[in-house]
């Protein structure tokens, strides 16, 4: 019995959205981070989506998931900066190539786009109370 | 059940009355004697349906578990699988409430 069938997809997708807003989290708090779990400066992620079909939902309708987390291979910017714990011989210190504007307007998308998910669920369920209310 | 119980009738409660329901179907209390003794399509659905609501539930107040004992962080899903046991709930509550109107309906008739 699948009453809200429209309710497996959009969970999938808030799954995947949550994700996202994970994963900027991650590249906002490791802005700073000069030196990451491989010796070096952080490198942001990102989150690439892809469509898999939804057996619950029906046939041939399509949910999404998280298909990869890679990272950003731009190098970050370059501080001269010899009191730093992690600069080279010279003084330079290589950032990580996190851009907190970016990560905001990321952010944002995400959160907006769970939102947008979470009323599709409000919807199915208001659906399905109309349609029992018929007859009443 | 933590989510989805509007009113004091259970699925637990229920089902003994499909039973008895039933049984009074056996002791020849009910017209149609083609059904008497026989294959009971009808009630098998019934407690089919019963039971997919009951399934429901306990989903329900599984995933709301896992959230708060800190296994799962899908807060959305335990709402979701929330929603959809109350769904299914008010449309077996719906279903009982039509089935006994039809009954007393049939009552009600003239002989």
């Amino acid at each position: 019995m699948n009453i809200l069938s429209a309710t497996s997809i959009t969970g999938k997708a808030l799954d995947a959205e949550k994700t996202r807003v994970d994963i900027t989290s991650q590249n906002i708090a490791n802005a700073n981070t000069t030196k990451g779990i491989d010796g070096k400066p952080y490198q942001r992620r990102v989150v690439a989506f892809e469509s898999i079909l939804d057996e619950i939902a029906g046939q041939n309708m399509q949910g999404v998931r998280v298909s990869e987390i890679s990272s950003d291979k731009t190098p970050g910017e370059i501080v001269h900066n010899p009191q730093h714990p992690h600069a080279d011989k010279d003084g330079n210190v290589q950032m990580p190539n996190v851009n907190i504007a970016f990560e905001m307007v990321d952010m944002l998308t995400a959160s907006r786009s769970y939102e947008a998910n979470l009323s599709v669920v409000r919807n199915a369920r208001q659906m399905a109370a109309q349609a029992m209310s018929i007859g009443r | 059940m933590l989510v989805g119980a509007p009113a004091p009738l259970t699925v637990r409660n229920f089902q003994p009355e499909i039973g008895r329901t039933n049984e009074l179907k056996a002791a020849g209390l009910t017209s149609g004697a083609s059904q008497v003794g026989g294959a009971d399509p009808f009630g098998n659905m019934m407690k089919k349906f019963v039971n997919d609501v009951d399934s429901k539930m306990k989903v329900s107040s599984q995933e709301s578990t896992k959230v708060m004992t800190g296994e799962s962080t899908n807060l959305h899903q335990a709402m979701i699988a929330g929603q959809e046991s109350s769904v299914a709930f008010t449309m077996m509550v719906e279903l009982r409430n039509k089935l006994v109107e039809s009954y007393q309906e049939l009552m009600r008739a003239q002989v």
